[in-house]
């Protein structure tokens, strides 16, 4: 009851204001004004989406209602400190079967139990648990609405959200760059360790607008390479990846490029993809994106590509936001998907050829903190 | 209801540990990726009971037609990698042909006897009362219809391996009979009855379970009367080499088999009389709870003992969809485990005694285990061929009943739409080169299947009974 009374408050009072901003994953925490020591704040996000969906060719369950976003982060945060846990709802006994916990009851499931530190002064941040895919989460920012859809590489895949280890980063003064590296188990986030050894992962980011006037985020250029081994075989499960993004209050757009050596324990495998997408920005009267993403399993393979391609559109609504876009959201959209004959879950169906999906969905995503006292 | 001497998890795990639980790694590539499958199909016997998962290893190693029965999800994750061996059908065209409810196994030891209620009985068999289905549907799934067609070509190519001179023009008869009792089933041809002409190794298996059935086989085998007249289940000390045998039930187990016995739906005036924990049978499910249980009607004397067998039932493997998620017609595992059978069989009553029970997340199928309940073994069919009982033709025949059963099993289930798959699968079938595509598929998943054994067996070698797995264990 405390906790609730405190985060009804919602307003972020000072000092917690300057330390409860949304972070590039990655980047020391850089509270604006100085900042006690012991100061103490708690955060909570709630990210929840609903929706109705109509998929065709209608097979099987072609009008669903679906859950597609909902999640729960909670976080205490300190100057130099913070504690944070991230729980999804997942479907219980998975896509297609019966083995769950009470029927198929939706579950909670940690995502992230991350403790970080952030020497601000050095630049330096390091996290270590269940901690994030930093080129995950980066590209979940530049794409800015996975309650609409994954990245590209979460939606192949070929990249997890989170994974057991550790990162640290630098970041140069006025965020020109960022360096992070990271060591993780390579297995994902739903899976424990399989084998002894690590993924070892290196990002580079460059804001080359860190030298100007101009907010820094505005334009950024990563790059990745990662050397992993899944399961007990020690599959192969090596990715590089290019990121180009443009932050304008008016809109946003995104690129990126993804190469893999291996996937889900099948060594030869030779993922890739490309995905391209633009969306209405702060500024922007509506909410609007589109995105298309060019993807195959088998980049040697003739007739292995498939072509998705989502468009959307909103309303503003009023209300609180959140990294730039409304809290509460109410958008239609609609998703095709084209696949060639060996990109098909059976090679050459024609029936799975083609699907294309509306879809109306309200999505809400609030977060608010509150100072605490250290105990 | 007694507790056993020996525990058999303890036995097996103690034959796991002098086996070795571990060993070097493999290299990377298809062994590694074959290995990944396996551990990932079975993670749910890994953590409950690595010995047994262990012995259901040792007998796919033991036995290529085996190695198939263990491996249906590794087939459907073949099948869904993009790889330059994928052939493409041109099948599958249109919308529903995706979702027809499945077989999901149906290779030829899938097929068997059932001695339904009288007015149940077709004349399918030569003898009457005896009707031939598929006698485990666990794998039923919703999927594209050619998938089961592919797996039953498998099958019986596996069962050609130990048919000594049954080459390619041998198995290619077989295949392209298989593709004709299917097209003539769906299809409604006058060929049909031609179809249903029983070949030497159907007769053998009928003339079997006649004997056996009269002699009240099973029965006599798995109990004897007491001093009380009463008959009790014959247990065993210990399981044998392979892991089998019948062994008395822990209390865990009893209690277990109590809460199901209390559930199951007998005749009126039907009483339990014995319970028992039955290992090794099957391979996909072999790490499965089997219980048996000897009920009887209420008479006086054993004429009105029968056998139940309760098994395990967990999801099925996930064949390639057209849909990430195809959810069907079923509201649960008890209600697909049940539900399944009864919209597959050619009678919903096929089985008098099927059903299915939940306990906690547990399922289990419920069926007759009298010896009228048989099915086709391919050890039994590679010695009659040996002994040149049986031949080519007979083969295909077998064949061709197995593509008859699967066209009018397709049939008569509603799609995952409910819709009736008639007419969907007589469009798709009125296009030609389906024995032919079926003939091409069935060679290269052959040989894919017999590399895949190599690599299994190479993988046993090197990673231990366990595969590597040890540390997933509990």
């Amino acid at each position: 009851m405390t906790l609730l009374l405190l985060l009804s408050a919602a307003a972020w009072s000072s000092p917690c204001e300057a330390l409860l901003q949304p972070r590039t994953p990655g980047v020391p925490n850089a509270p604006a004004q100085a900042v006690a020591t012991d100061t103490l704040c708690l955060q909570l996000d709630l990210d929840v989406a609903g929706r109705a969906a109509m998929t065709t060719p209608a097979v099987g369950v072609s009008r669903e209602l679906l859950l597609s976003r909902g999640q729960a982060e909670l976080e205490l945060r300190a100057p130099v400190a913070s504690a944070r846990l991230n729980l999804d709802a997942v479907r219980s006994g998975g896509a297609a079967g019966y083995v769950g916990v009470a029927g198929e009851s939706l579950v909670p499931r940690v995502q992230v139990a991350e403790a970080r530190l952030d020497l601000t002064a050095l630049g330096l941040a390091a996290a270590g648990g269940l901690v994030d895919d930093l080129w995950v989460i980066g590209a979940q920012d530049a794409w800015a609405l996975p309650a609409v859809a994954l990245t590209m590489g979460q939606e192949q895949g070929w990249l997890e959200r989170s994974d057991l280890g550790l990162w640290a980063a630098w970041t140069a003064p006025k965020r020109l760059v960022t360096i992070s590296a990271s060591a993780l188990s390579g297995e994902g986030l739903a899976r424990r360790e399989r084998n002894n050894g690590q993924n070892l992962m290196g990002i580079v980011t460059v804001r080359p607008l860190g030298l100007t006037t101009l907010p820094a985020d505005r334009v950024e250029v990563s790059v990745m390479a990662r050397e992993g081994s899944r399961g007990v075989s020690y599959a192969p499960d090596h990715r590089v990846g290019a990121r180009a993004t443009m932050n304008h209050p008016i809109a946003s757009a995104s690129a990126e490029l993804l190469l893999g050596w291996g996937y889900d324990t099948d060594s030869k495998a030779l993922p890739a993809g490309l995905s391209l997408s633009a969306r209405c920005g702060e500024g922007c009267p509506v909410i609007a994106w589109a995105r298309v993403d060019w993807t195959t399993n088998q980049r040697d393979l003739d007739e292995s590509d498939a072509v998705t391609w989502r468009v959307g559109l909103g309303p503003k609504l009023p209300g609180p936001t959140v990294a730039g876009l409304p809290g509460v959201q109410l958008v239609v959209g609609a998703e095709g998907r084209y696949a060639q004959p060996q990109a098909t879950a059976l090679a050459g169906a024609e029936a799975a050829a083609q699907t294309h999906t509306v879809f109306l969905q309200l999505n809400a995503r609030l977060r608010g903190g509150s100072p605490l006292s250290p105990s | 209801m007694r507790t056993r001497p020996i525990r058999a998890r303890s036995a097996l795990l103690l034959l796991a540990a002098l086996s070795g639980c571990s060993g070097a790694r493999p290299d990377a590539g298809r062994q590694a990726w074959l290995v990944e499958q396996l551990v990932q199909d079975n993670l749910v016997w890994t953590s409950r009971d690595p010995a047994l998962l262990a012995a259901k290893y040792q007998k796919m190693a033991a036995d290529p037609y085996d190695f198939m029965r263990g491996s249906l999800g590794v087939y459907y994750a073949d099948l869904q990698r993009t790889s330059e061996r994928r052939a493409t059908t041109r099948f599958v065209s249109l919308a529903e042909s995706g979702a027809v409810l499945l077989v999901g196994d149906p290779h030829p030891e899938n097929v068997g006897t059932f001695l339904p209620d009288a007015q149940g009985a077709d004349a399918r068999s030569e003898l009457p009362g005896l009707v031939l289905d598929f006698n485990d549907l666990d794998g039923a799934a919703f999927g594209p219809w050619i998938l089961d067609l592919r797996r039953a070509a498998v099958g019986i190519g596996a069962l050609t391996l130990a048919l000594e001179g049954c080459e390619a023009d041998c198995r290619e008869e077989a295949v392209i009979a298989l593709a004709e009792g299917y097209t003539a089933a769906v299809l409604g041809l006058d060929e049909l009855s031609a179809s249903r002409a029983a070949d030497n190794i159907t007769l053998k298996l009928l003339e079997d379970t006649v004997e056996d059935g009269l002699e009240r086989k099973r029965l006599d085998d798995l109990t004897a009367p007491g001093d009380d007249g009463q008959r009790r289940f014959l247990l065993d000390e210990a399981l044998d080499d392979e892991g089998a045998g019948l062994l008395a039930l822990s209390d865990e187990e009893a209690a277990q088999l109590d809460r199901l016995v209390s559930g199951l739906r007998l005749p009126p005036g039907a009483r339990a009389l014995d319970g028992a924990r039955r290992y090794g049978s099957g391979v996909a499910s072999s790490p499965a709870v089997r219980y048996v249980v000897l009920y009887d009607l209420g008479d006086e004397g054993d004429l009105d003992d029968e056998l139940i067998q309760l098994r395990e039932v967990t999801d099925p493997p996930t064949p390639p969809s057209l849909r990430p998620t195809l959810p069907g017609l079923f509201d649960s595992q008890a209600d697909r485990a049940e539900h399944a059978p009864r919209l597959l069989w050619s009678s919903p009553r096929l089985d008098p005694r099927l059903d299915a029970l939940s306990d906690g997340v547990m399922t289990f199928k419920v069926l007759s285990y009298s010896s009228w309940f048989d099915g086709y073994n391919h050890g039994d069919i590679a010695e009659d061929w040996a002994e040149g009982k049986i031949g080519p033709a007979d083969l295909a025949a077998l064949a061709r009943s197995v593509g008859v059963l699967l066209g009018e099993a397709h049939l008569r289930a509603p799609t995952a739409s409910g819709e009736d798959p008639g007419p969907t699968l007589r469009a798709e079938l009125a296009q030609p080169g389906l024995a032919e595509e079926l003939l091409i598929d069935a060679e290269a998943d052959l040989s894919q299947l017999q590399a895949d054994y190599a690599h299994f067996q190479a993988a046993l070698g090197s990673l231990g009974p366990c595969l590597g797995a040890d540390e997933l264990s509990p």
